[in-house]
């Protein structure tokens, strides 16, 4: 079963086209990553899902029926900024959010105890949401996400204004929930971020799918293609022949594509001439190499 | 149902913990009280010090008949005119002098500037004949004083040429008492106790409160969702519950904190309330019977749910606090128009003007109030407004939660008004 599916979905502001005919499937159970740059309708395709807006045309359908808003006591969203009453207290606000999805004060109240313990802010439970720093706030509105123990999540940015250490720990418990068979969709521009985690992605560009399916399916298309050096020495190579299509230097180290048809064993003894080899491998491309070629080519 | 009260409870509690709404329960009615209480208690004061008042004229007996008319307590009037009483406290010490050569003039003008007296009253016989009588004093507009020595002025003159057409003394007193008009209440065919001018300012009084609490909680209602829209909260909120009942919520909220509020004025002016205070030398008793309290608090209950609705419109359309309040003048100018048409209201409360303004929404909380205080409307001009009033509420709330919905989701730009009228419409 699909936990979220989008048939031909629609949306513009005016003249502007924020979502142009989308279509996706979310399998119930997975970790989908709807993936794509600053203003490529991420947020827009978001709100359709949960009824804050209405499509122009086409169809939601949430865990196998079209969208009614029944459906919002089982899905959690956790938006891209802080959504949260600066004055309010920690624990008031966190029970108000367990309540209006429909728990009891008590429960609610419980909950949030258990979840501040978890995500290591339960010393702040009597504190007024602005006193908290922007991580620790991103931690609590994870929580609110959390209370009713949705079983759809939707994860705007979610690790956006945390430490390595505070994102593990966010990372740590989605997986876990996963785990447990809740569906989890990551919505964010930073794709080297979701990539170990997803296991089926959407790439969106100007409101249009462009690339759709499993990570695996996906990267198998592109093959071994791409190839890191890391080299001392002069990186003329780089801009020689035919060989190369495209390359991102990094500093320490070049991750090099390689044109079609060329041969990875001709650049190497190639860049070994002129400079001096470290590492030479091939690799398959990242999903931003995927979506620099994708988007490169829909655009030219 | 459930969602509107937390939404409710929360904008209930956020605002009652303000640090704003302490001072402002505190504040105004000591505003209030400053304002009209404080003056009248300052000019009682002042009054205890006695004035030295010179008459200077070459008619002895017109000097006495001016001193005894001046020095004499005005006769007891109707009880509520106790303020004038008060008035009369003021001591003078009067003298007559009938030197009225240039060289006095220049002795009593020394004496006024070096404080010796307060001032005097220059009548010769050839300004006597003119009537063109001149009272010299450092404060030249000490109007009560001027007042009271023209009304004896007068009073003597009179005397005098009475006297002189042999008309007996007692008589001449009889003929010059004055006239008190004592102005009572008809209703439901009874004469009440309530007088004019207490109604008058029982209606100044609560129509203060009634603006002042409005505009303050239309804003405040206004900026709580210029936050929420500001800091996003509301897409979090929508994923729970619609815009209707995050609408419905905010300000049946805002109207429980003036509720809130308005209960603490009363319990703590209540017995203030029951005494008369002393304002501009009358004597009043707030005239609130139980019937004017029952339609106070309907009358504002339903304009702050209109006016919360218009400040949750506005809120949700702008973008920042400065932009808010380029706009906060469509709050105000209905509140500003009506206070403007109280002292006519209030004179005429049977008027077209009176009852046409009375039925436009936007002004039947303050004005149609008014007219209930001063003179009751027939039943069913009440009726209408409480009608057309509910009817605006109902038909703003829902245009605005549509504004709301639409204008909290667009962010950065500055809606045009038919992009406004648009939204209205979009459902």
């Amino acid at each position: 079963m699909h936990t979220v599916e989008l048939q031909q979905v629609r949306k513009s502001y005016d003249k502007f086209v924020a979502v142009k005919d989308l279509s996706l499937k979310i399998e119930q159970g997975s970790i989908f990553g709807l993936l794509g740059p600053n203003g490529a309708g991420k947020t827009s395709t978001i709100r359709m899902m949960i009824g804050i807006t209405v499509p122009d045309s086409g169809q939601v359908r949430m865990f196998g029926e079209p969208f009614k808003r029944d459906h919002l006591k089982r899905i959690g969203y956790l938006p891209e900024t802080s959504g949260l009453y600066k004055r309010m207290k920690v624990s008031e606000q966190l029970v108000l959010f367990g309540q209006l999805r429909g728990l009891s004060a008590t429960d609610a109240a419980a909950r949030a105890k258990k979840w501040c313990e978890r995500m290591d802010i339960a010393g702040w439970m009597d504190k007024k949401t602005e006193e908290l720093s922007k991580g620790m706030q991103q931690k609590m509105q994870f929580i609110a996400t959390l209370l009713h123990e949705p079983e759809f999540l939707i994860m705007d940015e979610p690790f956006s204004g945390l430490d390595p250490v505070n994102a593990t720990l966010l990372k740590d418990v989605l997986l876990e929930l996963n785990k447990e068979g809740r569906t989890i969709l990551f919505s964010t521009h930073r794709m080297d971020q979701v990539e170990r985690l997803c296991s089926a992605i959407c790439l969106i560009n100007r409101g249009e799918a462009v690339l759709q399916g499993t990570l695996k399916e996906i990267k198998g298309r592109y093959g071994r293609s791409n190839v890191q050096i890391e080299y001392e020495g002069t990186d003329e190579f780089l801009r020689e022949n035919g060989l190369i299509q495209s390359f991102n230097n990094y500093g320490n180290y070049v991750e090099v594509r390689l044109a079609p048809g060329a041969d990875s064993q001709k650049l190497l003894h190639m860049v070994a001439e002129r400079s001096r080899v470290n590492k030479f491998e091939l690799v398959e491309p990242s999903l931003e190499d995927i979506f620099i070629d994708v988007v490169g080519k829909t655009d030219a | 149902m459930h969602n509107i009260f937390l939404f409710a409870r929360r904008e209930y509690l956020e605002t009652v913990r303000k640090k704003s709404f302490i001072v402002m329960t505190i504040l105004l009615p000591a505003m209030m009280f400053g304002f009209t209480v404080l003056p009248s208690m300052i000019a009682s004061k002042k009054s205890t010090e006695s004035q030295k008042i010179v008459i200077a004229t070459s008619d002895r007996q017109f000097g006495d008949d001016v001193r005894d008319k001046f020095m004499k307590p005005p006769e007891k009037k109707v009880p509520a005119r106790r303020g004038a009483a008060d008035a009369s406290t003021r001591s003078f010490e009067v003298q007559v002098d009938t030197n009225v050569s240039p060289a006095e003039e220049t002795v009593l003008t020394a004496k006024v500037s070096s404080h010796e007296i307060d001032g005097y009253l220059w009548a010769p016989a050839s300004a006597l004949s003119e009537r063109k009588i001149s009272y010299r004093s450092r404060a030249s507009s000490d109007f009560e004083t001027l007042g009271a020595l023209s009304g004896a002025i007068r009073e003597a003159l009179l005397s005098q040429s009475f006297r002189k057409h042999g008309v007996p003394a007692e008589e001449v007193a009889d003929i010059l008492k004055p006239v008190n008009i004592d102005s009572k209440k008809v209703e439901n065919g009874r004469v009440t106790d309530s007088s004019g001018i207490a109604l008058f300012f029982t209606a100044l009084l609560l129509m203060i409160l009634l603006y002042v609490t409005i505009l303050m909680y239309s804003m405040s209602v206004m900026r709580s969702v210029l936050e929420e829209k500001n800091s996003r909260i509301f897409e979090v909120l929508l994923s729970t519950a619609t815009s209707k009942e995050l609408m419905a919520g905010k300000i049946l909220g805002a109207a429980a904190v003036g509720i809130t509020q308005i209960a603490i004025w009363t319990l703590v002016t209540a017995p203030l309330a029951a005494q008369s205070i002393s304002m501009f030398g009358e004597s009043i008793r707030l005239g609130l019977s139980i019937k004017n309290m029952i339609f106070f608090g309907v009358f504002f209950v339903l304009g702050f749910l209109l006016y919360s609705a218009l400040g949750a419109a506005l809120g949700s359309a702008v973008n920042s606090e400065q932009e808010a309040q380029q706009f906060q003048f469509v709050i105000m100018m209905p509140l500003i128009v009506s206070a403007i048409f109280l002292t006519p209201v209030i004179q005429q409360p049977h008027s077209t003007l009176a009852t046409v303004l009375s039925l436009i929404p936007f002004c039947t909380p303050l004005i149609m109030f008014t007219r209930i205080l001063v003179e009751t409307p027939p039943a069913w001009q009440i009726g209408l407004s409480l009608a057309l009033l509910v009817g605006t509420i109902y038909a703003m709330l829902s245009i605005c939660s549509r504004i709301y919905r639409i204008g909290i989701l667009m962010y950065g730009k500055r809606p045009t008004l038919p992009e406004i009228v648009k939204w209205m419409k979009y459902a």
